[in-house]
């Protein structure tokens, strides 16, 4: 695509891309930038070094990886991605949008219609319908099934917040899915299963091929969204003694609530870093795919429904 | 599986995804005696509005709400205007540092907030000394920062719509006499636009669903707080007002649910093209 098919000119296209660089630049890399420089210093909220930062070069890096409390939050995000992005969110939403997937109708938007409400619900309003939801004294959970002074969020902090974000979350995958499904020719299913294949061969031979590139581009996101996430913070506020405190609240409590700007930037440039990994992983994998399979055609949009 | 027992699976999942709804709704309607009892019942016999109309008369509520629906829908229109005028000058032009450019949307969107939040703060404050309007305690701030964390993912979107366009459609018009503009937009934008709702949806519910944001910048003026605030004064040290909180909360979600119903269809629409390119 190497034209000028809008007429556009070089000026006027700089000129269409300026608004969002500038304020891309000015409100996302400067204070990224920021954050790096920040990482570099011993920055504090209050005291002396909040007045004269110094530039303290690695230290706050070495600081972070050797201390045991990030490692253990590293490794409780880790669980939290895979068990709430990519087991729960993906796996319930491709199993709905699988179910529903030759469904018209009244079944098929309500199902789909409650799951997504659960999606765009604000995150403060959600938080709070949890805490009913899971409170020890009169919680909605422990009244219904009978279990009185059940600390859920006390007990097992960890798995209160990854069921809290597969039940948000799983709407974006099932439309993705839901979507790329359509892309799959209802004649090939058939095809297949008069020759006798099993729902998980179809799964896989007729299926999968053909919504790779979603499958790669919704894990890629969700991933992403979930390594990041903040909103469990409301749930738990990363504890009790650290035992839900994934890598963007321990930012949030060493930098706003120990006051450490500097160790705050410091470990927000490595959840960058790892971020920036996954980006590029998944970069070269749809680089793989497009090379290897002709382009795709223009969106089909999904009619009815 | 066979069908009927998938379907009642499915219809089961949505119904204990729904749940939590269910009750917060339940809950703001409940009598106050009612809620916090031992034996909660999932229904009420005694449904009541007092709580609704505690809220919305007390408390600065309807005041939170408007300014929560004037940042949400000044972010929405220009992020739509912004980023279609992007992603039109990216996939429609080949300029020198275009995958630069590229590279960096897709970078800055995987920024984590809470990172930026101290930076930011400074940043904003030391704006607003130099322009009016958008320093600390505006809405203006809150619009600027959020109609820049939307736009990465709204171009990064609408690149796969604009590229969708055939581009001989262009030439013809263009063949038929019509100028630059009138291709912009009565030939793209039209055979765009399902993909610039599908695109508001996000920043509509990112802006109105904000806390973080809106907690950092706007520290003294009360008269310009937006909802998650509003929703802040309902919890007490000793007794949480939970009629209060879900019958606020409850408000709080009717504009999203009604954005959300109004585009519902051409979202899902919309994503599965925006994944394709």
């Amino acid at each position: 695509m190497s034209g000028d098919a809008a007429g556009l000119g070089r000026g006027r296209a700089a000129a269409f891309v300026l608004p969002a660089l500038v304020l891309i630049g000015v409100f996302l890399v400067f204070p990224a930038l920021w954050t790096i420089y920040l990482g570099l210093t011993d920055y504090r909220l209050t005291g002396l070094a909040a007045a004269d930062p110094q530039v303290v070069g690695l230290d706050n890096y070495t600081t972070a990886i050797g201390d045991e409390r990030f490692q253990g939050s590293l490794w409780l995000t880790v669980q939290f991605v895979i068990g709430s992005a990519i087991i729960g969110q993906a796996g319930l939403g491709f199993a709905i949008a699988w179910t529903m997937r030759d469904r018209r109708g009244p079944v098929r938007r309500v199902v789909e219609g409650l799951v997504l409400l659960s999606w765009i619900l604000p995150g403060s309003v959600v938080a709070f319908l949890w805490i009913a939801l899971l409170d020890r004294d009169g919680g909605t959970l422990n009244t219904l099934l009978g279990t009185p002074e059940n600390a859920w969020l006390l007990d097992n902090p960890m798995l209160s917040i990854i069921v809290f974000n597969t039940w948000r979350g799983t709407a974006f995958s099932m439309m993705l899915y839901a979507a790329a499904l359509e892309n799959v020719p209802p004649s090939h299913l058939e095809t297949a299963r008069l020759a006798g294949a099993s729902t998980f061969q179809q799964l896989r031979d007729v299926v999968l091929p053909r919504i790779k590139g979603h499958v790669l581009t919704n894990l890629l996101l969700i991933s992403l969204w979930t390594f990041n996430d903040f909103t469990p913070f409301l749930l738990t506020a990363g504890g009790p003694e650290g035992r839900s405190e994934i890598l963007p609240v321990y930012v949030y409590n060493v930098a706003i609530g120990d006051g450490q700007l500097g160790v705050g930037a410091a470990v927000s440039f490595l959840i960058l870093a790892i971020n920036l990994v996954f980006a590029l992983a998944y970069l070269r994998l749809i680089r793989g795919r497009n090379r290897a399979e002709a382009p795709l055609q223009a969106p089909s949009g999904r009619g009815g429904g | 599986m066979r069908r009927p027992v998938a379907d009642v699976v499915a219809v089961v999942t949505a119904f204990v995804t729904f749940f939590p709804i269910y009750w917060m709704v339940l809950s703001a309607l409940k009598p106050a005696g009612e809620i916090q009892s031992l034996d909660a019942r999932p229904w009420t016999l005694a449904p009541t509005f007092e709580h609704f109309q505690r809220v919305l008369t007390g408390e600065n509520f309807s005041r939170y709400f408007l300014n929560s629906l004037f940042v949400a829908l000044t972010v929405v229109v220009l992020s739509a205007l912004v980023a279609f005028l992007a992603a039109v000058a990216v996939t429609r032009f080949t300029f020198r540092f275009r995958t630069t450019v590229l590279i960096m949307f897709l970078v800055a969107q995987m920024v984590p907030v809470e990172a930026l939040t101290i930076p930011l703060f400074f940043l904003i404050r030391d704006l607003g000394t130099a322009v009016p309007g958008v320093g600390l305690n505006t809405l203006g701030a809150l619009v600027l920062v959020h109609l820049a964390f939307s736009l990465p993912f709204a171009i990064w979107m609408m690149r796969g719509f604009v590229a969708a366009v055939p581009e001989a459609l262009e030439e013809a018009a263009m063949i038929d006499g019509a100028g630059r503009a009138t291709i912009l937009w009565r030939v793209i934008f039209p055979l765009v636009a399902p993909g610039l709702v599908a695109t508001s949806v996000f920043s509509f519910i990112t802006a109105w669903n904000d806390f973080i944001f809106a907690r950092t910048f706007i520290i003294s003026a009360k008269d310009n707080q937006t909802l998650p605030a509003a929703l802040l004064v309902f919890f007490k040290p000793d007794e949480n007002d939970w009629g209060g909180i879900m019958a606020a909360s409850t408000l709080m979600t009717i504009p999203v649910l009604i954005f959300f119903i109004a585009v519902q269809r051409r979202l899902i629409a919309g994503l599965g093209g925006a994944i394709k390119d």
